[in-house]
């Protein structure tokens, strides 16, 4: 009977085992249910509904004019659900390919989708469907069950390469659509679309739906609708900088920059080469990316803002008004050039071998003598050239709308210490300087201006749903305390340069009295001239290769009895400045001419609207 | 064989008493009180998995419910059938029933269909039968019929308990290999629950424990790649949220949104919008615990553990041994179905594909529990054998 004895003892040892079993159990479901109910009840409501966002239509750029320099395509795509693929997926992509066009690539990208993506998430069949696409999956869809087309919004950019820099582009945003299933929700990814994306972006809407596991829609719960973005207009002439843009790509690699003197608006801004923004839109391939990215002229960087160049001669106004204020000199001071100076144990040259003779201040800019501004290094202190740079806007940023622009060297802002002969190839724009063209064109508008410092603007205005926001009256930074006379002086100097016989600048000229041109050419430097170089004579520019060549700069005002409009352009490589910057500058001035009426005509529209509505 | 002898001598011996007063007379059929608390009860459970199928199949009685009622009523007559079988006959033929199960799980091994990735179907032209779902009784007879055999003075001695550890470790490995972890593991826990019973030395338990740390290393490497990840993915669902962890992190979602009162009736959102897989079989409790919350879960696991004290009770009135191993044998069966499909769904043990007694959709299981009962309230009927 010793077996039984044990057997009920340990039926009920059992016993006790399996019910504190079911009481682990029972504590677990409390833990589940009573403990954590309530996170568990959300994330079941978070289940059974799907938030279906509706995509608000982005803001449109305009231009000056209202012209439209990004805005939105209006395309339908096809999709279908995952779940509901009863059948072999391949053989569902055939049936699909039967009907509408799919290529290789796609037919991958559906396949991958599939393999890796949520039930619920709508897999992409094709973007982009024609209206005979649209009609043939209507005529099938009785074949294709899960297939469904829906319309949706592409960022588009007309004009393509010539804004890509001060527009941008947008680009789908990867995160976002992956977690919150928000597909075609563009976000500003460069220039104005980055800058102004807030104001373009508009707010997303949505659909709440309660839907089962497959993804089907079983009723719609809530709805909220998406608000648009706001239209924004800037102060680039579509016309202009198109023309321009034009006029840059007979060269490998330049930029320029036009602007309103007398309010800082920014006109034009092309930088060449340049990118078709809308191949961003679209999802760039890696081998489209790989081909801008590497291409040595840079047609991704925006060199209006970021290319950085040595000033070369178009610094010599600057070097001429610090020392006529601080006294050392007056406008008569005249030197002699033999075409080359001594100082010290070193030879330094200009750039006219036999010599320009006697040259007084006027004629060394007109002239753009380098022997003088030599004499004139050892009279000026690194600090007199450095502050007369900075006052006139250079190492400083002008445009902070748009990011990454570069904000370029003074001569005394490497932290090395400067030497006497950075001094000496310093005041004639080479060595330490590094200027972008935006703060050549700001120098030359306060040249132009007496020395008024205006902030630039690129922004019109901004479309609210009720009313139109104009920013505030053009800022007026500071006034420089330069002679008035000092600008005289140089104005009619660089007046002279372009239109007096002997001018280094004198391709600039419009040939037109009434919208005659001031400016000054500089050409500045990549390689160092060795001695024996010299000796065995210079190597002319079409000898060396391109990337070797020297920067063409040009800066000037036009028209110049009453300057309004600041021009500076600088082609990269381009040689000479005096054969090809300086003429390009010139047809710049004479594109501003035929605009001139529209820009007073819109300006006083403006004023009309902005005094009607104080 | 040695063994089957000596029992068959013992049995031999017993004679059938009179049956006195206590037993009630259901269709005239007579049965002990204890029986009839055994059928309410069971009938209760049949009634809520109908209740459950109904709202599996989302309302419409003919996607699941039609099918279990038909199955539950079959089971009832394999129930009837076993109840009303000689148990002198079941204990003669219990060798013979354990062999043909061991052949049928070799067969399985080399003819077997291969459903959902396992080899564990027999394909008889007109049903297929899973083996292993048979060996489960087996095992529970053939031991009970060993145990039976053992005499007071040779019981608890490690000698005696080699052959029931083979009658048991065949059948194991060969489920194992199907792979079916889930039925091996529970084959494995019945026969350790039996030989508990039978008086088997504790320290020889802490022995196997000790080997078993050992052995498990050894098992990991042998494991199929998906048990591998179920495992994985049981210790930490959040690893693949939408593959093989989205089952239990769903089922989890399902069973803590129930709160205290449920969802109600047909209200499940979870089960309803389809979130839960397999909401009709094996993840059946997840819906019950969505729609009846807390407060169901809670009455469904006293039910059970009502069933299961109710077994337990008969194991202890029965006279004789054969008839006390098989019923504390099924209980304990029973016992780790609700167990493990519970703990499963609501992620404390790994998903290992056990359905939840009596509710779940599924013949199988169904025909093995019901074949169970019918056992135990043949040997409550016939329990003054001695």
């Amino acid at each position: 009977m010793k077996n039984i004895k044990t057997f009920s003892r340990r039926v009920f040892v059992l016993l006790v085992l399996k019910l504190s079993l079911f009481v682990v159990l029972l504590v677990r479901l409390f833990q589940l249910q009573i403990k954590e109910g309530l996170h568990f009840n959300t994330l079941s409501d978070k289940n059974r509904t799907n938030l279906v966002p509706i995509i608000p239509k982005r803001g449109l750029i305009n231009d000056n004019f209202n012209i439209a320099l990004a805005n939105n395509l209006f395309l339908w795509e096809a999709l279908f659900l995952k779940s509901q693929i009863e059948n072999n997926i391949n053989l569902f992509i055939n049936n699909i390919a039967s009907i509408i066009v799919i290529t290789e690539e796609d037919k991958q990208r559906i396949l991958d989708d599939y393999k890796t993506k949520p039930p619920y998430f709508p897999i992409l069949i094709k973007q982009n469907l024609s209206q005979s696409e649209i009609a043939a999956i209507e005529t099938f869809s009785y074949n294709l069950p899960g297939v469904f087309i829906r319309p949706f919004y592409r960022r588009n950019y007309p004009f393509a390469d010539a804004f890509a820099h001060v527009i941008g582009y947008t680009s789908i945003t990867n995160d976002l659509a992956k977690s919150n299933n928000i597909p075609h929700w563009q976000i500003g990814r460069y220039g104005l679309e980055e800058s102004l994306d807030p104001f373009l972006k508009g707010t997303v809407g949505y659909s709440k739906y309660e839907i089962n596991a497959h993804g089907s829609i079983i009723r719609k719960l809530d709805q909220k609708p998406s608000s648009p973005g706001n239209n924004v207009a800037i102060t680039i002439d579509q016309v202009l900088q198109n023309e321009i843009h034009k006029l840059l790509s007979q060269y490998n690699s330049a930029s320029a920059v036009v602007s309103e003197i007398k309010t800082g608006r920014i006109l034009a801004m092309p930088s060449y080469p340049s990118f078709n923004p809308n191949l961003f839109t679209e999802g760039i391939s890696n081998k489209l990316w790989g081909e801008l990215t590497n291409n040595e002229k840079a047609p991704l960087s925006n060199k209006a803002l970021m290319g950085m160049y040595p000033p070369g001669s178009t610094i010599k106004p600057l070097m001429a008004l610090i020392a006529l204020e601080r006294g050392l000199i007056t406008p008569e001071t005249t030197f002699t050039c033999k075409g080359y100076i001594d100082i010290g144990k070193e030879r330094f040259h200009c750039w006219l071998h036999k010599g320009h003779g006697k040259v007084d201040l006027h004629n060394s800019i007109v002239q753009s003598c380098d022997v003088y501004y030599y004499n004139l290094a050892s009279l000026l202190s690194l600090k007199d050239m450095n502050d007369v740079a900075k006052d006139f806007g250079f190492g400083a940023k002008h445009l902070p709308i748009l990011s990454s622009e570069s904000r370029g060297k003074t001569i005394l802002s490497d932290e090395a210490e400067a030497k006497f002969s950075d001094k000496i190839i310093g005041v004639i724009g080479q060595g330490r300087w590094l200027v972008t063209p935006i703060q050549l064109n700001k120098m030359t508008a306060m040249i132009a201006n007496d020395g008024v410092d205006l902030n630039y603007s690129l922004l019109k205005n901004i479309e609210y749903e009720d009313r139109v926001v104009y920013p505030k009256e053009t800022t007026q930074n500071r006034v420089l305390p330069y002679k008035k006379e000092h600008f005289d002086f140089l104005r009619k100097a660089l007046l002279d340069t372009v239109n007096a016989r002997g001018g280094t600048a004198m391709l600039a000229g419009t040939g037109d009295k009434e919208w005659a041109m001031s400016g000054k050419t500089g050409t500045a430097q990549v390689r160092r001239i060795s001695m024996r170089e010299r000796e065995t004579g210079v190597l002319q520019n079409y000898m060396i290769p391109w990337n070797r060549r020297d920067h063409a700069l040009f800066i000037g005002f036009v028209p110049a009895h009453d300057p309004m409009y600041s021009i500076s352009v600088v082609i990269e490589h381009g040689g000479s400045a005096a054969t090809t910057a300086a003429p390009l500058g010139g047809e710049i001035a004479k594109l501003l001419k035929q605009r001139h009426p529209l820009y007073v005509a819109e300006a006083a529209r403006i004023q009309k609207i902005i005094a009607d509505a104080n | 064989m040695w063994l089957r002898r000596r029992g068959y001598k013992k049995l031999l011996r017993m004679q059938i008493r009179p049956m006195n007063n206590k037993f009630l007379n259901v269709f005239f059929i007579k049965i002990t009180k204890l029986s009839a608390v055994l059928l309410c009860l069971i009938l209760l459970v049949c009634a809520i998995g109908l209740a459950m199928q109904y709202s599996a199949g989302g309302g419409n009685f003919y996607q699941y419910a039609f099918s279990y009622l038909m199955k539950t009523l079959l089971g009832f007559v394999v129930l009837f059938i076993v109840f009303r079988l000689d148990l002198k006959i079941i204990f003669l033929l219990t060798d013979y029933f354990y062999y043909a199960s061991l052949f049928l799980l070799v067969l399985v091994e080399i003819l077997g269909d291969i459903r959902l990735g396992a080899q564990r179907w027999l394909n008889l032209g007109v049903f297929a039968i899973q083996p292993s779902e048979i060996m489960k009784i087996a095992i529970i007879l053939m031991l009970a019929k060993y145990f039976h055999g053992l005499s007071s003075l040779q019981t608890g001695k490690f000698k005696y308990y080699l052959m029931p550890a083979v009658i048991a470790i065949v059948p194991f490995l060969l489920i194992l290999k199907q792979p079916d972890l889930g039925t091996a593991v529970m084959i494995a826990l019945i026969a350790i629950s039996l030989f508990f019973l039978s008086g088997f030395r504790l320290r020889y338990f802490a022995a196997m424990g000790l080997s078993m740390l050992i052995i498990l290393p050894i098992a990991w490497f042998n494991l199929h790649n998906y048990q591998k990840e179920r495992i994985l993915n049981f210790l930490n669902p959040d690893r693949d949220p939408l593959g093989s962890g989205y089952h239990i992190i769903q089922s989890k979602i399902a069973i803590g949104s129930g709160e205290f009162f449920g969802k109600g009736f047909l209200k499940g959102t979870q089960a309803q919008l389809d979130f839960l897989p397999e909401k009709h079989t094996d993840f059946i409790f997840t819906l019950f615990a969505e729609e009846f919350g807390f407060m169901g879960s809670m009455f469904l696991i006293m039910l059970y553990a009502a069933i299961i004290i109710t077994i337990l009770m008969m194991s202890y009135r029965c006279s004789y041994a054969f008839g006390r191993y098989i019923i504390a044998g099924i209980g304990t069966m029973l016992f780790i179905y609700v167990f493990v499909n519970i703990g499963m769904v609501s992620g404390i043990l790994p998903v290992v594909g056990i359905p939840l007694p009596l509710i779940s959709y599924g013949g199988t299981s169904m025909i093995t529990l019901m074949t169970g009962f019918g056992l135990i309230l043949n040997i409550e009927n016939h329990k003054n054998y001695a």
